[in-house]
């Protein structure tokens, strides 16, 4: 790194000594382990009744978004986002295929990070919930009355969209950071040993669209070749103020677990959105060449569609007088996070045996006297004496993520030490620690990132179980742990696994949301074009090889039930609706060799899968979700004829509509 | 489980399913109304049914019918899983409307209700299906 600051404590060979003064701190009385009776009701949620907070944990390399009651750790609901769902279908149907498409194809598959809930002046607001997809770069926004993903939208230019999708304080901009720094350019063929001739970073500013969520690409802007990890938006007084941890400021492009750990410090990156904003609305930047797909749904279709952009406007620094800044920070840091106040900002040296606490208003000082020892392409660097407002000493090993209670009180995750941290935000000294089973990562307070944090409870995400549950083999689900943190010590309430690999997660007070929750799809607004308003439209058309077969589910027959005049070589279209506006009564559908997924299919929804029966033969068909007492009989068949059979294209539902027979 | 339902030439079905629909068993005098409080009208001892129905669209067979107070409607199943209400929005205001049913499953099952109503015309549907036109009007004649 070129930056020289100062530094007062460093790096990990002091590990060990850091160790003994953890183990220090570790040695306080009572065992917050044992459970009694006590704690198990503080967890504990009778039947019928409902939760104090929804809990959003990120499905990590399950690419979902899983939600959860807290305190009692019941799992609500997994919303398919960035991977295939054969449970519900998403992935698989007509409606929702078009929501997995990049530029570089469909794609089956991603990895989510870090959930982010729509803010409204600093706190959670509760219409959206945004989420990051890791490998191919893109930011999903979950529709918090429908549970359901309505947008998808690519970042084109980078790798590895991890420092994202954190949202500005009134949800003006979800953010995105490069993770890992690529040619510069769309489609570069260089060799990757030039990666300090050819590679950049960027970091993307997604603007949001106040009345529906509609998410844009506004600009990037152009920053060094580093890799960028985590972001948060300021509040308050530095609400115009986005922050992003860097790491292998070194610039290594192998082995980068000894190469990109050699510096003492890296940086934080200071980014103030409303210049750059400003730098842009005035012409500032230029459009550069950019592939990317902006998936979402569309209302007047009643389904996902997919939309391909090219090109995006992007700006240096250097086109943004006083935006950008760099603060030096120890040591290869993860997490950034801005306490309540807006006045902190806190990082986690995922190395460093520190947690370096820079202050808002010293750095706004410094950069007004200049105070910076030097500019690395165009960006100014501060002086970390001069930005720096503490460092909290005797942390662990390994300090990541912080979160708020409101309370004055901050609550750090400790990585290689295992445990969680809490301190005090006036003096950096820690009064309370306790431990994680085992190797937590993030952690996450009800609204712990807001202005005005919810800090009752806590729940920290652990990288492996171990024995802590009935063990299930060599890989075993990550799991959650509750700590209640109302009083001035904290206590471990309940332990449980997950969907995936929870990273980041969100919670929020259930009475924000559960009532804005909808029953139904509206068959009235049913903008489908294959939907049916009326059973009695239900009907099966062929034109050449495709044929279309709208049906309707109701309790407890498919309309239509039985079909013949298909032929091998035929690709049927089933468009499914489900035309009950009954709450939670689903119908599902599949028919057998379909090759693909079940199709769910919500009351007033229509949903389509393509079948292309390959092997002559009556095929049998039937509701995949319990729906009525006669859910058993909700069955029908469908006749597969050899090409070029004459078999006559026909479609009955039972005696009463026999003679409705539909040849086209 | 293994049950013996009774089904007569007009749908009607004997207790099981009248327990499963939480109704009365076709007794007049223990039909719904509104509230479950108590009636307000001598039973005429009439039973008029109205068929409920999934096969061929969705429906209330007869759509349109016209009883004397006191008379009970039996809303029998037919086909689906159908409820019957009377929408407070689309009926007089004022009256005590009878409680909405709850939703019968199987065939035969039926729901009794205890026309309670001052005369006039009154609006009932299916919760689910109403806007596949699952629809009632009810004509009391005192």
């Amino acid at each position: 790194m070129k930056g020289e600051a100062r530094m007062k404590k460093v790096l990990l060979g002091a590990a060990a000594v850091a160790v003994v003064g953890g183990m220090a701190m570790t040695a306080l009385p009572g065992n917050r382990s044992a459970l009694g009776a006590d704690i198990a009701s503080r967890t504990y949620v009778a039947p019928g009744e409902y939760d104090e907070f929804y809990g959003f944990l990120s499905g990590g390399y399950s690419g979902q978004l899983s939600i959860w009651g807290i305190p009692s750790g019941r799992m609500l609901k997994v919303i398919p986002v960035f991977s295939q769902d054969p449970e519900t279908g998403y992935g698989y149907t007509e409606e929702t295929k078009p929501l997995l498409m990049t530029s570089y194809g469909f794609q089956a598959w991603d990895d989510s990070h870090h959930p982010h809930l729509s803010q409204t002046n600093g706190d959670a607001d509760g219409r959206w919930v945004f989420i990051n997809g890791n490998n191919t770069p893109r930011i999903a926004r979950i529709d918090l009355s429908y549970f359901e993903t309505r947008e998808t939208l690519e970042i084109p230019n980078t790798g590895g969209n991890h420092g994202s999708s954190f949202v500005t304080q009134n949800t003006e901009y979800v953010v995105g950071a490069t993770r890992f720094s690529i040619p510069t350019g769309k489609d570069v063929d260089v060799p990757i040993s030039s990666f300090k001739e050819n590679f950049s970073g960027k970091i993307s500013f997604v603007n949001v669209r106040p009345e529906d969520g509609r998410m844009n690409l506004a600009f990037q802007l152009r920053v060094p070749a580093y890799n960028y990890d985590l972001a948060r938006a300021g509040k308050g007084p530095s609400g115009d103020w986005v922050f992003f941890t860097t790491y292998n400021t070194e610039q290594a492009h192998t082995l980068l677990e000894i190469e990109a750990s050699r510096a003492d410090k890296d940086f934080i990156l200071a980014v103030n959105w409303k210049k750059v904003e400003e730098a842009a609305k005035a012409g500032k930047g230029r459009q550069v060449a950019a592939e990317y797909y902006h998936n979402y749904y569309d209302p007047s279709k009643s389904m996902a569609v997919s939309e391909r952009k090219n090109g995006v406007l992007q700006l240096d620094p250097a086109d943004v007088a006083g935006a950008v800044f760099l603060l030096p920070t120890p040591k290869s840091p993860h997490g950034v996070d801005i306490d309540p106040s807006g006045e902190l900002i806190v990082a986690g040296g995922k190395l460093a045996t520190v947690i370096p606490v820079h202050s808002y208003s010293k750095m706004m000082a410094a950069i007004a006297n200049q105070e910076f020892e030097e500019t690395i392409d165009g960006i100014p660097v501060l002086r970390y004496a001069s930005t720096i407002a503490g460092e909290v000493e005797n942390p662990g090993l390994g300090p990541l993520h912080t979160e708020f209670d409101g309370k004055g009180y901050a609550y750090t995750s400790v990585y290689i030490s295992s445990e969680i941290v809490k301190w005090d935000l006036k003096t950096f000294q820690v009064v309370d620690r306790i431990e994680a089973f085992y190797s937590i990562g993030h952690l996450m307070i009800p609204r712990g990132d807001n202005r005005n944090p919810a800090g009752k409870y806590l729940i920290g995400m652990t990288k492996t179980a171990r024995d802590r549950f009935l063990p299930v083999g060599p890989k075993q689900n990550h799991p959650a742990q509750l700590y209640d943190i109302s009083g001035d010590r904290m206590v471990m309430l309940s332990d449980f696994p997950t969907i995936g690999e929870p990273h980041y997660a969100q919670a929020i007070e259930a009475s924000k949301i559960k009532d804005q929750s909808k029953r139904i799809y509206s068959l009235a607004e049913n903008n489908h074009p294959y939907a049916l308003k009326r059973t009695e439209d239900a009907r099966v058309e062929r034109s050449g090889n495709i044929v279309r077969v709208w049906m309707a589910h109701i309790r407890s027959h498919q309309r239509p039930d039985n079909i013949e005049g298909i032929m091998v070589g035929d690709t049927v279209y089933f468009h499914h609706t489900n035309v009950e506006q009954d709450w939670d009564v689903v119908h599902g559908f599949a028919i057998k060799g379909m090759g693909t997924a079940e199709v769910l299919v919500a009351p007033g929804q229509t949903k389509t899968n393509i079948w292309v029966p390959t092997r002559p033969g009556v095929y049998p068909f039937y509701c995949t979700a319990f729906c009525s007492a006669l859910h058993q009989e909700m069955q029908g068949y469908v006749r597969v004829s050899p090409r070029g059979a004459n078999t006559p294209l026909v479609w009955r539902t039972g005696n009463e509509a026999g003679g409705a027979v539909n040849v086209n | 489980m293994t049950m013996k339902w009774a089904i007569g030439r007009t749908g009607a079905v004997l207790a099981v399913a009248a327990l499963l629909a939480g109704c009365g068993s076709g007794d007049a005098a223990q039909a719904a109304v509104a509230g479950g409080s108590v009636p307000t009208v001598e039973p005429t001892g009439t039973v008029v049914e109205v068929r409920m129905m999934s096969i061929g669209g969705e429906k209330f067979g007869p759509e349109e019918l016209t009883v004397r107070r006191g008379d009970v409607v039996r809303f029998v199943l037919e086909s689906g899983v159908h409820n019957v209400s009377f929408p407070a929005a689309e009926n007089p205001d004022g009256v005590r409307l009878p409680e909405t049913s709850p939703y019968l499953q199987v065939p035969g099952q039926h729901h009794d209700v205890l026309i309670d109503l001052p005369a006039g015309e009154y609006t009932f549907h299916c919760d689910p299906h109403v806007f596949l036109g699952m629809v009632g009007k009810l004509t009391v004649n005192e």
